[in-house]
């Protein structure tokens, strides 16, 4: 796992606090505790401003995951 | 009016307004606080449940009709809307993207289930402040902001099933439950938030021709009316009634720090998300964020 990819898992984990339990690629909005639909957009917001990008008004409709967070994050040259 | 179809009634606790007393239900499935949304987004628990649920009845007995949307729009929408706002797109934009992609889940699960069409009875008028408890019903918004949601939703799906898509058909009392300036009138809700039982022909009637598929969508007459509004964000005095330390009985976007769950910047900044004002005095004037009809004059 890269450097960049435990950076983000520890900015999620961060917003969701402990009660989320161990994150991975597939955790997100819908199948993992404590990840409601107001934490996913913290969670975008936190991630934006931890690796300064800015989501488009459609991602941030269309991110709910970990996984669909680092491919974007990734197809901008941003994380490993 | 009598049914033309037994019917399978899927989705959120307004399912209850069809609660079986005669032979009009065949079956309801209310597997919790169903939101269009986690619908849309294919949801693990509730497909794998919907699916152990529609898998054992035949598509040929009834006429299947979906409830969600209400919660949607009671907690959620508003939560994340004024952000994706300052991100350049309009109200409107937004609960078109939500719809349509609850649009093309629901012609998924039927083209899987052999259903020929499904039927959303739409979301009703929003709760009114002081009718139903916070903790029970986690509300987001003024009233007459989500009843404004509410329209908007309505009138994406009224449009797209009234241009004759192949699946997808609705049907609501929304229109016949809020004043011309959106608040919920009064007699509709039993709890504050669900339909007074004995309201139900009234919403079987509403029902009933989309079930004989004489129409595609029913929403009354007044739609057309509504359907010539346009909306804006607002900022709107929090009256002394319900500002300085008298408890906001929902979450709202204020205008000073309250607690803040999520501040955003950009052309409406300064505003921060707040579980209202409960407990708090303050001596400068808190203002709430709003969605408003330009049409309407503001208080």
């Amino acid at each position: 796992m890269s450097h960049y990819l435990r950076d983000l898992l520890a900015t999620i984990a961060g917003i969701l606090g402990p009660g989320a339990g161990t994150l991975d690629l597939d955790s997100g909005l819908d199948v993992t505790p404590e990840w409601d639909s107001l934490k996913n957009m913290e969670v975008l917001l936190k991630v934006e401003e931890t690796f300064g990008v800015r989501f488009s008004a459609d991602e941030l409709m269309s991110l709910h995951t970990i996984r669909g967070i680092n491919l974007c994050l990734r197809s901008r040259g941003l994380i490993g | 009016m009598k049914l033309d179809r037994p019917l399978i009634v899927v989705g959120d606790s307004h399912t209850v307004t069809f609660r079986p007393l005669d032979a009009d239900t065949v079956a309801i499935f209310h597997p919790g606080a169903v939101t269009a949304d986690a619908f849309a987004r294919g949801n693990h628990d509730l497909a794998r449940q919907l699916v152990d649920f529609v898998s054992c009845l035949n598509p040929g007995i009834g006429a299947l009709v979906l409830s969600m949307g209400e919660v949607d729009i009671r907690t959620h929408y508003w939560r994340d809307l004024p952000i994706l706002v300052s991100r350049g797109v309009s109200v409107q934009q937004v609960i078109e993207t939500k719809v349509r992609a609850f649009v093309h889940q629901v012609t998924g699960v039927c083209e899987h289930f052999g259903f020929p069409e499904a039927i959303l009875w739409g979301p009703p008028a929003s709760n009114v402040p002081g009718t139903a408890s916070n903790e029970e019903f986690p509300t987001t918004g003024d009233n007459a902001t989500r009843n404004i949601l509410t329209h908007l939703f309505s009138r994406e799906c009224f449009a797209i099933a009234n241009a004759g898509h192949p699946r997808f058909r609705f049907a609501t009392l929304f229109y016949d439950m809020v004043s011309d300036d959106f608040g919920t009138q009064p007699g509709w809700l039993a709890d504050g938030v669900h339909m007074a039982p004995d309201l139900k022909f009234r919403c079987l009637d509403r029902l009933a021709p989309v079930v004989a598929r004489q129409v595609t969508a029913v929403a009354g007459d007044r739609i057309d009316r509504f359907n010539r509004l346009s909306f804006q964000l607002a900022d709107v005095p929090v009256s002394s009634s319900e500002g300085n330390g008298v408890a906001l009985p929902y979450r709202t976007w204020l205008s000073t720090d309250h607690s803040p769950q999520i501040a955003f910047g950009g052309t409406t900044s300064g505003y921060s998300l707040a579980d209202g004002l409960s407990g708090k005095s303050t001596a400068e004037p808190v203002s709430e964020l709003v969605l408003r009809s330009l049409d309407v004059p503001l208080p």
